[in-house]
């Protein structure tokens, strides 16, 4: 079977497109939010992640339902949840297997967030798939910061995950960023050469036409018209609207309302600016240790 | 022919010469069938760290130029890339007070090229100076006597120093090099990124080659300069985005039109900040790259890093050579030695020299293991410059590693191939090291060879 392909990236940085159109290649096989990294087993994950318990679930149970079922029914979920808790101790592995084996031999995509959540969580990928392909996927930091506030006050689960952290700190976007970037350089720099590629989402998203089959050629897959033509087109994955009642998430709430690729808004995506006030600190810009890495990153 | 081996390399030259203070072979060149070698302090306080031009003649070295003398007051500028400790340090002359007397008013000697202008009976040797009082440019029409043929700084004495002396369609082209400010001294960044060019250079004529750093800002210096493919190749250091290069065909009168051929560092951003050595081999132009300081930039806190080579084609099109894969506009860059970023040496942190010698492209890079190795307390120092090389630009050898056997012996600073064989200038920190080591109250284990070195690799 081949190597499943992870993009890291903290929230709101391109990676439900990304993950999307790459899942629709003939080859792969885009998922949903797993989140499976947060514990070595299911029952750790299951049982012992208040985010999993609010919405994080919602990926994996899309995902058995599907693969199990054939459908994402709020039946097929409830089928899904009674088969990941009959299987507490499995190691995080060991679904990640049966999901392949159901699949077969395409590559698997996740992108969950949560693995940059903490340290430990990227730790547990590097040693659970040791070989894995990795996309480290990069935002402006002000892009990506924006973009989280604007959601987080129209979504309702983002709105139950920011009472649920009271510490304002932990809130800011701009710590999020960097905490979830200095983690991934740090942990994939020492990786073989190729194993993880880093690129920049508003030059890839620009340039589809360019970046597209060079991921292709990087993951050893079809870069032909066909294969790219299908990659347009994330809004044909079973994942890519709403799930039922019992689990509507297991991506970017917007992605899920408007999975299609804008042409036009991509054309006119610009990187914005490393200097200025921020939106959501008044009277305040970014803290030097950003734009230092912002720099390293690529952003100006 | 085939590659020089390790066993091929003799030292022509060793402790600065006799002046141990003079810790760089920063420039050489072949002159009227002699050897001239430029050397450099970093530190240069007393009569007895005066730089020197040398001429190799009948297997001796000859001095046929030394820094002259001026009253001095003990002080001394900080170097913006040295931590604080050292610098505190280095001003008291490690163990001593320094007292005010005579002082060299040049601090080195950088770049040299054969040159004739339209004032040259013959070609003449032409030398840039490195000076806290401003930066000139020598002129030698015997390799004897040398005159100055510029104004310090070329009328502005903040500059410290000109480098990448480069001669391309008939004109002689010279860059800004280095800051001297109040108390503080930059090496690499000038007060802004200027480059020259003379079709005269002995009438002390110079003109602007181009917009300072190409019209853009964060072009803070213009780092190297090389022809190839009927161009003028010139590198950047840009610490915002990273390296550019920029060619020009300089017709016409200056300044030139110049057109940017690679830009945000080869997409490795700004830590491929400075674009450090050029070379032209097999019908392409190799640039070297990296982070300037010992792996770490302090000035724009960039680092550490390790260098990267890529190779660009006459269509502007550029190969990753060596570095880290990376998906760009111009396509997929996979490295085509199969070697990471610092040849897959974490601390070689610039490719600080590139030469072709007898059909083979040689590497030289600067490797700053030794003083990681001493800040982390580490029972052995090691580390010291590698010499590389290709018969194709695509496998690489390593030929020397270690720093010759001295890891204080950080890095290459020059190649040169002559028709005596390829010469390597060292650039050797025993000094700071002694000085680091120290900080640490841990004594320096390391033979005591200081002062620069010069190898000559042939058969």
């Amino acid at each position: 079977m081949p190597e499943p392909l992870f993009i890291l990236c903290p929230p709101r940085s391109y990676s439900s497109i990304v993950c999307g159109m790459l899942g629709q290649h003939p080859q792969c096989y885009g998922l949903p939010e797993l989140n499976l990294f947060l514990a070595d087993t299911i029952g750790e994950i299951w049982y012992g992640s208040t985010f999993f318990r609010s919405s994080g679930f919602h990926g994996i149970c899309r995902t058995l339902a599907q693969l199990h079922s054939g459908e994402q029914t709020e039946e097929a979920v409830i089928l899904a949840k009674e088969w990941i808790t009959a299987r507490p101790s499995w190691p995080v592995r060991r679904l990640f297997d049966h999901i392949q084996e159901l699949v077969g031999d395409r590559i698997l995509i996740d992108k969950s967030p949560s693995t940059l959540f903490r340290r430990d969580h990227l730790e547990r990928l590097l040693r659970v798939y040791p070989n894995a392909n990795i996309l480290h996927l990069i935002r402006h930091p002000r892009g990506m910061g924006e973009s989280l506030i604007t959601l987080r006050k129209t979504d309702k689960s983002l709105k139950f995950f920011d009472q649920l952290v009271t510490d304002a700190q932990r809130l800011d976007p701009e710590r999020m960023w960097r905490n979830s970037h200095e983690m991934a350089v740090a942990l994939t720099d020492p990786l073989p050469l190729g194993q993880c590629m880093r690129v920049k989402g508003e030059l890839m998203m620009s340039q589809l036409d360019v970046f597209l089959p060079q991921l292709c050629e990087w993951l050893g897959i079809r870069s032909d018209a066909e294969a790219i033509a299908a990659m347009m087109h994330p809004e044909d994955s079973p994942y890519a609207r709403l799930g039922p009642a019992n689990a509507p998430g297991g991506n970017d709430p917007n992605f899920l309302q408007d999975p299609k690729v804008d042409m036009a808004r991509l054309a006119r995506l610009k990187e914005p600016s490393l200097v200025g006030e921020l939106s959501w600190r008044t009277g305040d810009g970014f803290r030097p240790k950003t734009i230092r890495l912002a720099k390293q990153l690529g952003y100006a | 022919m085939p590659m020089l081996q390790a066993g091929n390399f003799r030292r022509i030259a060793r402790g600065g010469l006799g002046r141990p203070g003079l810790n760089m072979a920063y420039a050489m060149a072949e002159f009227r069938g002699h050897l001239y070698l430029g050397t450099s302090s970093a530190n240069a306080r007393s009569p007895d760290d005066a730089p020197r031009v040398l001429r190799l003649q009948d297997g001796e070295w000859r001095v046929v130029h030394e820094s002259p003398l001026a009253a001095g007051d003990g002080s001394a500028p900080t170097d913006v890339q040295f931590p604080q400790e050292f610098a505190r340090l280095l001003k008291r002359g490690g163990e001593k007070e320094e007292a005010p007397g005579p002082r060299p008013t040049e601090t080195g000697y950088r770049s040299m090229a054969i040159f004739q202008g339209a004032s040259d009976a013959e070609p003449a040797l032409y030398v840039a100076t490195m000076s806290l009082s401003g930066g000139t440019v020598l002129r030698s029409e015997d390799g004897e006597s040398f005159a100055p043929v510029t104004e310090p700084g070329m009328g502005n004495p903040a500059v410290y120093s000109f480098q990448a002396l480069t001669v391309h369609s008939g004109r002689l082209f010279a860059a800004a090099a280095g800051r001297v400010s109040e108390g503080t001294i930059d090496r690499n960044v000038p007060p802004e990124a200027a480059l020259y060019v003379s079709d005269d250079p002995a009438s002390g004529t110079w003109t602007p080659a181009a917009l300072p750093g190409f019209g853009d800002v964060a072009n803070v210096a213009v780092a190297t300069l090389c022809p190839a493919h009927g161009y003028l190749y010139a590198g950047t250091v840009n610490p915002e985005r990273g390296f550019e290069v920029w060619r020009t065909k300089a017709e016409g009168e200056a300044p030139f039109e110049w057109t940017r051929v690679v830009d945000n560092g080869a997409y490795g951003y700004n830590q491929n900040l400075a674009a450090s050595a050029m070379a032209e081999f097999e019908g392409a132009l190799y640039v070297g790259c990296g982070v300037t300081g010992f792996g770490h930039d302090r000035v724009y806190d960039i680092g550490p890093a390790a260098c990267e080579l890529i190779r660009i084609w006459p269509d502007g099109s550029w190969d990753l050579v060596a570095g880290r894969p990376r998906f760009t506009p111009q396509g997929l860059k996979v490295p085509l030695s199969m070697l990471g970023a610092g040849l897959d040496d974490p601390f070689n942190a610039m490719v600080w020299s590139l030469a072709v010698h007898d059909g083979v492209l040689y590497l030289g890079t600067h490797q700053w293991e030794a003083f990681r190795a001493i800040e982390i307390g580490a029972e052995d120092i090691f580390g010291g410059y590698q010499l590389w090389a290709s018969e194709d630009g695509e496998q690489w050898t390593l030929v020397l590693e270690d720093g010759g056997g001295n890891p204080a012996d950080v890095g290459l600073r020059t190649l040169v191939s002559t028709s005596q064989g390829l010469l390597l200038g060292t650039c050797n920190q025993m000094q700071l090291l002694t000085i680091m080591a120290r900080l640490r109250d841990r004594k320096l284990d390391l033979p005591d060879r200081r002062g620069f070195e010069v190898l000559l690799g042939a058969r």
